[in-house]
């Protein structure tokens, strides 16, 4: 076995660890704090039976170790439970609002790394020019404005060419392929254009850092003394060491948009995992925020998963 | 050249820190600067800005200024009592850890990588929902969920120092490891928690604000994320009223920003070498150390 597929077995090995101990973090977080889902639900004037024969059905009358197997085992069956909201099972109504979010959630990163990307690794060439200055303190100042306040902004802006809320028109007529394609791209371009501005942020001041320290390096300085031009060594030279911490850093990106994903629905109404969220926070909605955050969780832990192989891919000394 | 000299000659961090300066006055003096008191209905409800109400009323009719005015003492409460609750904690665990090693660093390290890996936001969002939502709550919330870039740093740090010298010749001296770490290991890493304060004074302001956002803040009181969170639910949108939302979010962004700044200057001033791909823990948990040359 060579060096890197033990060094992707091992970050394999850690990430189900830490997948199962969030999970097990899931079931403390849910079962064992003070109260049970008996005093949330709601369930006015019940008499002591009515909900001795409740915790009974929950199973929640168990002791925690046997409650603590059977979570495991109904996860292993795909069984997030009922949502105490409309009584279906959590997993069903999880998996349409992954379906809604993906599109989303993937159009508006995608756009901001690789503007992201451009803009810095540009900033980073003309470290401390005007031109740097400008895209950094653009960049700084995307990443202190709250999303939800930049979401609301571009609806007050631009709400009168685009529309603001939900993934389509209901009184869509025109079934045709392309009626229904420019309607929904109608419909992705404010949100996606919100979650861009917000991961473009972090996103420029990191691409710009790597290509600064990358233009540092001894090989950049070989290739200039060579005569190469200015993009070559820009692109070719630096930006091929730089491009590391920025794939890196681009599957944590989806980590966290998946956060600010939860303002940027909640204003825009779009139906995925963020308004889900929301509701179920109204409603109280616990086995339904259980599969939100396990959902979440998980999907950070393979996505961190995916940064570590990309990483090895990409760089062979890290096995080393 | 003294740190605090160092750190006024960059501009960055002077404008920050007046920013943020300025932020702390106005929040202490909200009350006598209100032009309106909190809560009484002074003009037409989305009234624009006029000279009566410098930045136009709600959908109720109360002064925008004076909300905006009375919101700051409580964003601002919410940022650093949180962070300094983040602070005792990542502070005290990265200290130990690193001081002690073994064992206890081994364990903190692994459980500092774990709430690091789960996304602090939803899991926020989780708890505010479980326990309840007066700002005490809020407040320990957000501390308890962000000590973790604050002990990833300082433990990386304190692992250092105590291999240096002068921390070998304390002890040969005899001194105890509360000595040492008192009068060795604190002073060096002081510089750290300040600039580690400062971002997550930003980033608690930030979590107070989404929080609030998602009908998870405390209703008693009125902070820039209620603000918000009350315009839009009050449709302040399709009235077309933008001076409703407007002024609590651009207070946030300039806060945030002017602790980015202070905390950037201040990082970049203790270890000139180390600039950072980061500008705060809040989002990109992994930090690349780059040189960067000094214009």
């Amino acid at each position: 076995m060579s060096k890197r597929q033990k060094f992707v077995l091992r970050r394999l090995g850690s990430a189900l660890l830490i997948a199962f101990l969030a999970v097990s973090f899931s079931f403390v977080l849910f079962r064992a704090l003070p109260g049970d889902a008996i005093n949330f639900s709601r369930v006015p004037n019940a008499t002591p039976e009515q909900v001795e024969a409740l915790r009974h059905q929950l199973g929640i009358d168990r002791p925690l170790v046997v409650q603590y197997g059977l979570f495991f085992q109904s996860l292993a069956h795909g069984d997030l439970g009922l949502s105490f909201r409309d009584q279906q099972p959590v997993l069903g109504t999880l998996l349409v609002a992954v379906r809604n979010t993906l599109p989303l959630l993937i159009l508006g990163t995608v756009i901001a790394i690789v503007v992201g990307t451009l803009v810095g690794v540009t900033a980073g060439y003309g470290q401390g020019t005007a031109r740097d200055r400008l895209m950094t303190g653009l960049a700084m100042l995307l990443y202190s404005m709250p999303v939800q306040w930049l979401a609301l902004l571009l609806v007050v802006g631009l709400s009168r060419w685009f529309p603001s809320s939900g993934v389509s028109d209901p009184f869509l007529l025109d079934t045709g392929f392309w009626a229904v394609f420019t309607d929904r791209a109608h419909h992705i371009a404010l949100p996606a254009v919100c979650i861009a501005l917000m991961v473009f942020g972090p996103f420029a001041l990191v691409a710009r850092s790597s290509q600064l320290e990358a233009l540092a390096d001894d090989h950049v300085l070989t290739a200039r003394a060579k005569g190469y031009g200015n993009r070559r060594v820009v692109w070719r030279e630096a930006f091929r060491s730089a491009i590391l911490p920025i794939v890196t850093l681009s599957t944590l990106t989806l980590g966290f948009a998946i956060g600010g994903q939860v303002l940027v629905e909640s204003v825009f109404s779009w139906p995925g995992v963020g308004l889900a969220t929301v509701r179920a926070v109204s409603a109280r909605d616990y086995p339904m925020l259980q599969g939100i955050f396990l959902f979440i969780t998980l999907s950070v832990v393979a996505f961190n998963f995916l940064g570590d192989v990309m990483h090895a891919v990409l760089d062979p000394r890290v096995a080393e | 050249m003294s740190l605090t000299r160092r750190l006024l000659r960059r501009r960055t961090v002077l404008v920050g820190g007046i920013v943020v300066f300025a932020f702390v006055l106005i929040a202490i003096l909200a009350p006598l600067l209100e032009p309106y008191p909190v809560g009484k209905i002074s003009g037409d409800p989305f009234a624009p800005p006029s000279a009566a109400h410098w930045l136009g009323t709600d959908q109720i009719g109360h002064d925008m200024l004076s909300l905006t005015l009375d919101g700051a003492r409580n964003s601002m409460m919410v940022g650093f009592a949180a962070a300094i609750v983040a602070i005792v904690i990542g502070g005290t665990l990265g200290i130990l850890a690193g001081y002690r090693g073994g064992w206890g660093e081994t364990g903190v390290a692994g459980l500092t990588d774990f709430f690091l890996v789960i996304p602090s936001l939803p899991l926020m969002i989780v708890i505010a929902a479980l326990f309840g939502q007066t700002i005490y709550h809020i407040i320990l919330v957000i501390g308890l969920l962000s000590w973790m870039g604050v002990t990833y740093v300082v433990r990386a740090q304190v692992h250092t120092l105590k291999e240096r010298g002068f921390v070998a010749r304390a002890r040969s001296l005899g001194a105890g490891d509360f000595h040492i770490i008192r009068r060795h290991i604190l002073p060096h890493v002081a510089p750290l928690l300040v600039a580690q304060t400062v971002l997550s004074v930003a980033t608690s302001i930030f979590m107070e604000a989404a929080l609030a956002f998602l009908g998870l803040g405390d209703p008693q009181r009125i902070s820039w994320g209620t603000i918000i969170q009350r315009a839009n639910q009050n449709s302040a949108v399709s009235s077309g009223a933008w001076w409703a939302i407007v002024p609590a979010g651009v207070c946030i962004a300039l806060v945030v920003l002017g602790c980015f700044l202070v905390g950037q200057g201040v990082e970049e001033a203790i270890n000139p070498r180390l600039g950072h791909a980061h500008v705060s823990p809040r989002f990109f948990r992994r930090r690349t150390a780059t040189v960067e040359d000094e214009q």
